[in-house]
Formats: C-alpha cells, sequence, structure tokens
C-alpha cells in the first residue's frame, strides 16, 4: 500500500452534497445497499426467530380477520359477493402491507435517528429497508392466500403473473408515504399515532369488506379518487377474478405511485441532513 | 518533490447551527398551539462559528477545549455526520472514524452477524466483511462468544468488537474522540499500538481530548476551540500552554476528567 503513490480516495465535499441533494441520495444508496439488505433481513430475522409460530402469525393473523369478518357480514353482502372470503382476504392482505409499510417507515426513521447522530449513514435506508421488509411479508402471505383461493374452488389463472406488478406499484407509492412521512415524523413524534388514526379511516373509504358496488351513485369519486382502491385493484383482481385489472386503474395507480414516489424523494433528500441535528 | 499533496482536512469557514426550541416541542399538537400563541421559541445555537484550518496527509492534529466547546460536533462535521450550516468540509481518503463505535450493534443478533451489519454501516460490503471477519474476532479476543447474541456481551467485550472493526481497515484518517477508557489494560495497550502503527503508515489523526498529556505527546499541530470559535492554532506546545492559561488555571480541577458520551 505504501509503494502505491497514485490511488484513487474517496473525497467527501460537503458542498458537493449540497448542489444535488436527490441524486446524491441515490448514489449513496447504491454504496450502503448491503446495509439495506441487512437491515430487512434482521427485521425478518427478528420477527420470526424468537418463536416457532412467528412465521404461521403472519399468516394467521389475516385469516382469523378473514374468518371474524366473513361470520359477521355473511349476512349483508353473501348474495352480492361470490366467494367473499377470498375477497375480503386479498383486500385485508394488501391493506395490511400499506399499514405496515407506512407505520414501519416512521418507526425506524424515528430508531435510526439515533443511529444518524453517531456515524454517517444516508438516512433513506432505514424507510426504504421498512418498505422492503414489508414486501417480504406481502410475498410470504401470497401462500396461504393462494391455497385460500384454491380451497373456495377458485381457479388460478395466468392473469397472476399480474401480481408482481401490483406489488412493485404499491411498494413504489407506499415508499413515497412512507418517505414524507417519516421526514415529518423524525420531527413531531405524534404524526406515527395521527397517521394511525388517518390509515383507519382510509381502510373504510376503500373497498376491502365491502364490494364497490353499494357505494351510492354520488359518493363514488370518493372512492375513485383514492389511489389505494387502484392500487388494490391490480392486486385483487388476478387473485380474485382471474381477470387482468382495467386499463384505467392501471395507468391511474402507476401515475400515483411514481409521482408519490418522486415527491417523497424530494422531500426526504433536502431534509435528510438536517436529522442529526435534532437534540 | 513535485507538487504538495493536497490537505487530508479542509475545513473552510465552517458554522454549525443547532434549531434549539426552548421547550422541545415534539408534537403537531404542541406546535400548532404554540403557532397560534405565538410562543415558539427557538433559538439558534451557533455550535460552530467560522472555523478553518487545514490538516495535512500525516499530521497528527489535536482539538482542545471546554466542555460544549464544539469539539466533538467539529469531530462530527469532519466524519459527515453533521452538514455544516455554512462553510465546506473536504476530506480526502479512507475515514475511520472513531466516534460512534458499536453504533450500529442491534441486541438481538449475534456477534458474528453484528460484525457484518456494523460493517455495512460503516460502508463496507459483506464481501468485504468476509475477508477482514477472521482478524477482527482475533483482535477484538472474542472468539468463544462470537456466535452468542450480542445481549449477553459485557460493555467491555462491546467495546472492543467496535474498535476492532472499525480499525481493521488501513485508513488514511483517523478520528479519535475520547475513546481509549474503554477495555481493560491490555486492550487499552493493544488499540494503542494499533493507533500508532497507522501513524507510522502515514495516517493522518484528528483527536479530540481534556486530556492534554494525550494531545502533548501524540499531536504535531492543536486547535483550541472556544465556544465554537478558534482561539488559537499552532505548534502543540503553544496551544496548550495557552489552553492551559485561560482554562485550566482560574477554575482547576473541575474539567478534567469528563469523558461525555
Amino acid at each position: 500500500m505504501e509503494t502505491e503513490v497514485v490511488r484513487t480516495l474517496p473525497v467527501y465535499d460537503s458542498a458537493a452534497a449540497e448542489g444535488s441533494p436527490m441524486r446524491e441520495g441515490i448514489e449513496e444508496l447504491v454504496r450502503y445497499k448491503d446495509l439495506l439488505r441487512l437491515l430487512i433481513a434482521t427485521n425478518i430475522k427478528a420477527r420470526y426467530k424468537r418463536s416457532v409460530l412467528g412465521v404461521a402469525w403472519t399468516l394467521l393473523s389475516p385469516l382469523l380477520t378473514m374468518i371474524v369478518i366473513t361470520i359477521a357480514f355473511s349476512a349483508i353482502f353473501r348474495f352480492s359477493v361470490p366467494n367473499y372470503p377470498v375477497y375480503v382476504l386479498a383486500g385485508l392482505v394488501f391493506y395490511g402491507f400499506f399499514q405496515e409499510s407506512t407505520t414501519q417507515s416512521m418507526n425506524s426513521l424515528v430508531w435510526g435517528s439515533t443511529l444518524l447522530k453517531k456515524v454517517y449513514i444516508p438516512a433513506a435506508v432505514f424507510p426504504i429497508a421498512a418498505v422492503g421488509t414489508a414486501v417480504v411479508n406481502l410475498g410470504l402471505s401470497l401462500v396461504p392466500l393462494l391455497l385460500i383461493t384454491l380451497f373456495f374452488k377458485q381457479p388460478l389463472n395466468w392473469t397472476l403473473l399480474f401480481v408482481p406488478a401490483a406489488m412493485v406499484m404499491a411498494a413504489i407509492f407506499s415508499l413515497g408515504v412512507g418517505l414524507i412521512l417519516s421526514s415529518i415524523a423524525v420531527v413531531f413524534s405524534d404524526v406515527v399515532e395521527m397517521w394511525g388514526v388517518i390509515v383507519r379511516a382510509l381502510f373504510y373509504l376503500t373497498p376491502v369488506m365491502y364490494p364497490e358496488e353499494i357505494v351510492p351513485e354520488r359518493f363514488i369519486w370518493l372512492v375513485k379518487i383514492n389511489p389505494l382502491y387502484h392500487m388494490m385493484l391490480c392486486w385483487r383482481e388476478p387473485i380474485y377474478r382471474g381477470a387482468l385489472p382495467p386499463l384505467d386503474s392501471v395507468l391511474k395507480a402507476l401515475v400515483w405511485s411514481v409521482g408519490t414516489l418522486l415527491v417523497g424523494w424530494w422531500v426526504f433528500s433536502r431534509r435528510s441532513h438536517q436529522f442529526a441535528l435534532r437534540a | 518533490m513535485a507538487l504538495s499533496p493536497p490537505p487530508a482536512v479542509d475545513v473552510d469557514r465552517v458554522s454549525l447551527c443547532y434549531r434549539v426550541p426552548h421547550e422541545k416541542v415534539g408534537s403537531i399538537k404542541e406546535y400548532a398551539i404554540r403557532r397560534l400563541k405565538r410562543n415558539l421559541m427557538i433559538t439558534d445555537f451557533w455550535a460552530l462559528r467560522d472555523v478553518s484550518f487545514k490538516v495535512e496527509a500525516g499530521e497528527v492534529f489535536g482539538i482542545v477545549g471546554r466542555n460544549g466547546a464544539g469539539k466533538t460536533t467539529l469531530l462530527k462535521v469532519i466524519a459527515r455526520v453533521l452538514r455544516p450550516t455554512g462553510g465546506r468540509v473536504v476530506v480526502r481518503g479512507l475515514v475511520a472514524p472513531l466516534l460512534g463505535l458499536g453504533a450500529g450493534f442491534n441486541d438481538e443478533l449475534t456477534g458474528r452477524e453484528n460484525i457484518f451489519l456494523s460493517g455495512a454501516t460503516l460502508g463496507f460490503s459483506c464481501r468485504d466483511m468476509q475477508t477482514r471477519y477472521g482478524r477482527i474476532v482475533e483482535f477484538a479476543g472474542l472468539e468463544e462468544f462470537i456466535d452468542a447474541p450480542l445481549r449477553t456481551f459485557s460493555t467491555g467485550m462491546r467495546a472492543r468488537l467496535g474498535f476492532a472493526i472499525a480499525t481493521d481497515v488501513e485508513p488514511d484518517l483517523l478520528l479519535l474522540d475520547e475513546i481509549m477508557s474503554v477495555g481493560d489494560e491490555e486492550f487499552r495497550r493493544r488499540c494503542k499500538t494499533r493507533i500508532e502503527s497507522f501513524r507510522r503508515n502515514g495516517a493522518t489523526v484528528v483527536l479530540v481530548s481534556h486530556g492534554l498529556e494525550m494531545v502533548a505527546a501524540l499531536c504535531d499541530r492543536a486547535l483550541f476551540l472556544d465556544r465554537g470559535v478558534m482561539k488559537t492554532i499552532g505548534p502543540t506546545e503553544q496551544v496548550v500552554a495557552e489552553y492551559t492559561e485561560t482554562v485550566l488555571e482560574p477554575q482547576t480541577g473541575e474539567e478534567k476528567e469528563e469523558g461525555h458520551r
């Protein structure tokens, strides 16, 4: 090493980082991709390591909710929604993903901010790892979901190939939301609770438990402006109906997800260097 | 001898401002209420003001000053943890920041897993860490415990592991912040030996210390920081003399060994 006089040194220049935070942030993430991978692996392990039922619980909890909801609502919806349990479970799993990824984005950054005061890490690894973890969990819950679908004699269709695309769009959208929320939550910790209330309200505005047909004509716009509705259709239609989602919904989901991520990244990368300054 | 190499650390008119609310406003509710009552008192606390200096490659540079003078903040600015509010910092070379040793540790993971995780927080890939793993475990002296969860480790063991991970590189720049008080006597000696060998190999060292003997013994040049402002900069003896005169004389004893975290 001493013999090698000319070697390219890594250079940190604080002025360069200020110039274009959005691009700089992406370059840094590429450099820290192994940290991202390890954080996701740690999250998954933490969930499953300490209990045998760990994996089972992720799968069981939407199943149990499905059973409860089916019993409670079967009297109302029995005729309008065939194979109601499949319909509900697909929706619940999807909505659970959105809830988990956005909430954990905030929690992980709040947790990570103590780390950011000691070592330099691109702050975005925390929300991204949270969403990545949720994606893995969503993938795992596909297993019971598809089993239930088969159990109800709903044939699995080639349209299932669209499901990964739906997952990617949902992940991009959730990350965008997570980035915005987490950059606020670092400063104001009650955002986590407020978001909990909002997510629950949104749940009832999204046709998860009920078919959209029961929404009165004059309120249907409320469903249609909800990006989660379109995202969920992209996910649920191939599983539940064995059909491709309506093109209109695919396009809307795509625009919403990319747009939200861009806004989120813009907000986050402009604020991230201040996180370590918070006392 | 053609051109002299560029400085390893170039701190150029750096200021750093913490925005400190008078009372901690931690929720939107409180923020809104205070906003309405026009009661939002935020003071700008300038931890560093207009600090400029250069550290040449291979130099050992000390920073002295009272508690709260901005020493650690300055070190964090160099380590990229804090971005300067004003001014510019340029750092050339691979940095081994011994500031937050073991900052990325996770209690539930084993020692082995933590080596990879902690290495990743320092920006090293898993493949990098694979080749270093054996050396790190050996230096930390933790062969028998490495597969136990970290929560079973003692404070000293954690510190050893943290130090071993952070220094298992041939750094161009070493940032030291009062860390020499960890571990047992024997481990401290090994730390010292390792830092010495970095120096001999031409690494630049920036160190913060209350312990004047350490600064006097190790540093080529030093900076005396007082309430975020540069008081004196120059050869170590001169700075130490000045520091002793202004700080230690009027209030002896009080500030001696207060390692703060």
